[in-house]
Parts: C-alpha cells; structure tokens; sequence
C-alpha cells in the first residue's frame, strides 16, 4: 500500500509529514561539473550502500509520464526528475523513503509519512542516513555541518515538513498572517497546489527555514509546536459556524459531494476544489461514505501523471483525462461503499 | 543620548535584535525603533534563494583572488559567483574567506549542532568528555579531594593520548 492510502494521526488537519536530508560526497563536484561518468559512480556506491531492501529505478530507463506520476506521489521532488544525466532513485517503500541520487545535492534521503508523524519519519530516515555514513565519505565540516550545494541547505541539511490541510483558516484570510508569525520562528508556509499565494485543495506546507545552528531535534520541535497550535487553531475555526453560515457550508459541502459522484468530466483544478469541501466534509461528519486516507488516495490518483498510468488506455486529450478522472472518481466512490 | 539612527531625537528605546543567535544592539528613538521592528519582521522572510544567491555572493565578497582554484575542483570563486552555489565541497574549505559573509549572512555566528557522521561523532564525544573531565579536575583540586583529582587527571592522559 502507498504511503497515503495509510490512515493518519490528526488526519482531518495533516496530511504527510516529510524528513529531507541533503548528503554529498567528498572528492566528487556538483551541478555541472559532475561528469555523467562520475554521477554512475555516485550512484553504483549509494547503491552498494543501501543493499538490497531498496529497489532502483534509473531515472533515465523510464518514461516523463512515469517520472511525473513518482512527482505526484511525492515519492521523488520535481527538480530529481528534471535532471539532466544519470539519476537514480532508491526506494524502500516499507518504510516510505525514497533516496534521490544527483540531484541538487548527490544524494537527498526523504521519508513521508501520513498524519502527523515526525519522529516516526525522522527515525526512519535516520536509520537510513546512518547506512549511507558507514559505507560513504560523507562530506562534513565541524562548523557548517553537512557540506551542501547550496549554503542554504549547511548544517543538518534537514528540511522537516508537514503537509495541512487548512481550509478554515485560509477562509479567514489568517494564512499571511500565519506566514509571518511561522517566520519569526525560522519556519515557512507555502501554498502546495496552485501558484504564489494561490492554493487549490486548501493545502499547505510548513517547514522549517533555517538548517544551522540547531540541532534536528530542535528543529522538530518547534516545527511540531507550531503544527500542534495550527491545528487547534483550525479546528477552533472549523467548529465556529452556527445557523445560516453552517447550513450555506453543508449545503457547498453536498454539492461537491453530488458533482464528484456524477460529473462525466472533472479537470484537475477542479476536483482540488472540490477535493476541498469533500475533505471538509469527511472531518465534519457531513460526508460517512469517505475516509480521510481513501479521499488523499483519490486526490493523488487523480492527478494527470498517475491517472493516465493507471488508465487501460492512455488519455490522448485533455477532455479524455478529464472524462478518465471523473470515471475514477466515481468508480473510487463506489468501491468505498460495497 | 541621541538615537543612533537618525541622529536628530533623544534614544527612548534599547532595541535589541537577535539573528540566528547574534544579538545586537542599539538606543533608538521611538520612531526608528518602531521602523526597525517591522523592518525585522519583514526581512524575517527569506530574502534571497535561486541566481540572487549569486548576487549575494558578488556584493558582500572581496573581490580578491580571482586567480586561486579550489583544491577539490579547480573552481575559481568567479565560477561559484556565477553559479550562485558552491561548485564542489572543498570549496567550503578552499573559498572559506570568501565565502564567510555570505554564510554569516545567512546563519550569523551560529555553528553546526545535531548529527555528525559516525568519524566525528567519537571525535566529538571525545572533546565534549575531555572538556568536561577537566571541568571535574578543577572542582576536585578546589576541594581539595586529591585523590578524585590523580584520577581524574590519569583519564584526561589517557583520552589525549588516543586523540594525538
């Protein structure tokens, strides 16, 4: 089962929670300097490294379709599968990580899991960081840290985040102002679909900023603090409307609901927002016929990569994914209550 | 005393400001310390990432040696420059002049904490227990208990000897 079809602690606020660690090798140069005979040999030794639990997919053996389709899972970033040259991922999907080799850095380690579950995601990837180290030259230096391609990444190369699902709060208009207050604690707040501010799906990531200078430990805990008041906060929000407003709310809540389970084409901008009132509505007991997994699952298979690849046959138009997305839809729906 | 900003009104206010563990300080007037707070707030954001990074580096570098090569890549710090990154991770160590502003900029004095790889891991532990060994030294000399002190001393030795 994947990651997300997984319940999750607090599932009606978070989504995922991911670990990223930056690693590079000393003696091997980065970016453009790193000759694609060199980047075999980076991965060939990751590979040696993690043994056989991991399974290898050279990125370059595989379609743009089912490298966007990894994207979407959030099994690899979108700048892994941009890489121009010899790329290879490493995943051991028992427990959710994925090793990206040669990207920005040579090698990023990440492990995502559902709900809110840092130490659980941090451990694991943990485990995994110390394989690499015992059998790499792991580059390190005792005042910046783990040595990365970019300054921004030095010290613990650790970007902790978690994915939310923030629906009333960003209703309220409070999200700029949760941008600046996570700011003054060296974390950061971004929309996850949809371009600068705008955010489709009401949701949202938070990680933290800074990567020197405190520990990983440190680093999780002001970030779990901040989601733990995030989450109160929302579902404050979430519980306040009465009379009219809940009843206008219900009603959004049910035509999403009856447009989800009916339309004969759905493009992907739209069932984010409907994917919005849908989640809404698990989380307040209005919709009984979803889970809050079964609906991400829904959300990440109807995302076009993955969607067409499941498909018998791949959509040719973007009205035959459309017509393919609301088919799922509703076939996914269907399956949820037999 | 007049604000250190402006120069012009009496300082009311000491405004302390603290980034990534670098605490500064100044008399301020009411005005200028209200400016200098939303100023704070503000630049809180993540003022520079993508090819500003490269700008970053040109503004606040020396512009000396243009003609010395990392020993890892053979990069000049023209190259980093241009990159806005680092070009492999010797630089850190041949540029480290160079690229000090930039990295203070970005962290003030903090240094690394939290994990190591395994070698300078014991490394460390070796150090945080040598230190606190000698702490223990000479709280037992001060208290006259001579024989915890011979002890203590012995271990310190031994733990030097390795690390040598």
């Amino acid at each position: 089962m994947a990651w997300y079809q997984v319940k999750g602690n607090e599932a009606d606020v978070v989504f995922s929670s991911r670990i990223r660690f930056a690693r590079n090798l000393e003696g091997y140069p980065f970016g453009e300097r790193l000759s694609a005979e060199k980047a075999k040999e980076i991965i060939d030794l990751t590979a040696k490294a993690l043994g056989d639990a991991f399974k290898r997919t050279d990125m370059e053996d595989i379609s743009p379709l089912a490298a966007e389709a990894l994207v979407e899972q959030h099994l690899c970033s979108r700048d892994f599968a941009a890489v121009k040259g010899p790329h290879a991922l490493f995943r051991d999907d028992n427990k959710s990580i994925s090793v990206m080799t040669c990207e920005e850095d040579h090698i990023r380690l990440q492990c995502i899991l559902p709900g809110l579950a840092l130490q659980d995601a941090y451990r694991f990837a943990a485990e995994c960081d110390d394989k690499l180290d015992a059998a790499l030259p792991i580059a390190y230096d005792e005042k910046l840290g783990y040595l990365t391609h970019c300054p921004t990444n030095l010290g613990t190369g650790l970007r902790a985040s978690v994915m939310l699902f923030l629906p009333a709060l960003s209703e309220n208009g409070m999200i700029s102002s949760l941008a600046h207050q996570l700011s003054k604690l060296g974390l950061t707040i971004r929309g996850l679909y949809g371009e600068g501010s705008k955010s489709y799906g009401g949701l949202y990531q938070i990680s933290n900023q800074v990567t020197l200078g405190l520990s990983e430990e440190e680093i999780l805990h002001k970030l779990a603090d901040a989601v733990q008041n995030i989450i109160k906060k929302e579902r404050e929000l979430r519980a306040a409307p009465t009379g009219e407003a809940a009843l206008r709310r219900a009603d959004r809540i049910h035509r999403a609901e009856g447009v989800a389970r009916h339309a004969t084409l759905l493009s992907s901008e739209e069932f984010f927002k409907l994917f919005a009132d849908l989640k809404l509505g698990v989380a307040l007991g209005e919709i009984t016929s979803l889970s809050h997994e079964s609906l991400h699952a829904m959300l990440i298979h109807a995302l076009p990569a993955t969607l067409s690849m499941q498909s018998a046959t791949t959509p040719k138009s973007a009205i035959e994914r459309d017509a393919a997305r609301a088919a799922f839809i509703k076939q996914a729906w269907e399956v949820q209550n037999t | 005393m007049k604000c250190e900003k402006c120069n012009e009104r009496e300082a009311t206010v000491l405004f302390k400001q603290t980034v990534n563990g670098e605490t500064t300080t100044a008399h301020l007037c009411a005005e200028c310390a209200a400016k200098m707070q939303s100023e704070a707030g503000f630049s809180a954001h993540f003022p520079f990432g993508g090819n500003l990074f490269g700008d970053l580096f040109g503004i606040t570098s020396p512009a000396k040696s243009t003609a010395k090569k990392c020993e890892g890549c053979g990069a000049t710090f023209a190259d980093i420059r241009r990159a806005g990154k680092v070009c492999c991770p010797a630089c850190y160590k041949s540029f480290a002049a160079e690229l000090e502003p930039t990295i203070h900029s970005l962290y003030g004095k903090a240094v690394h904490v939290g994990r190591a790889p395994a070698g300078h891991r014991a490394l460390r532990d070796r150090q945080n227990k040598l230190s606190n060994l000698k702490n223990e030294l000479r709280e037992a000399i001060a208290a006259e208990r001579f024989e915890d002190a011979a002890a203590l001393r012995d271990e310190i030795k031994a733990l030097e000897k390795e690390e040598n």
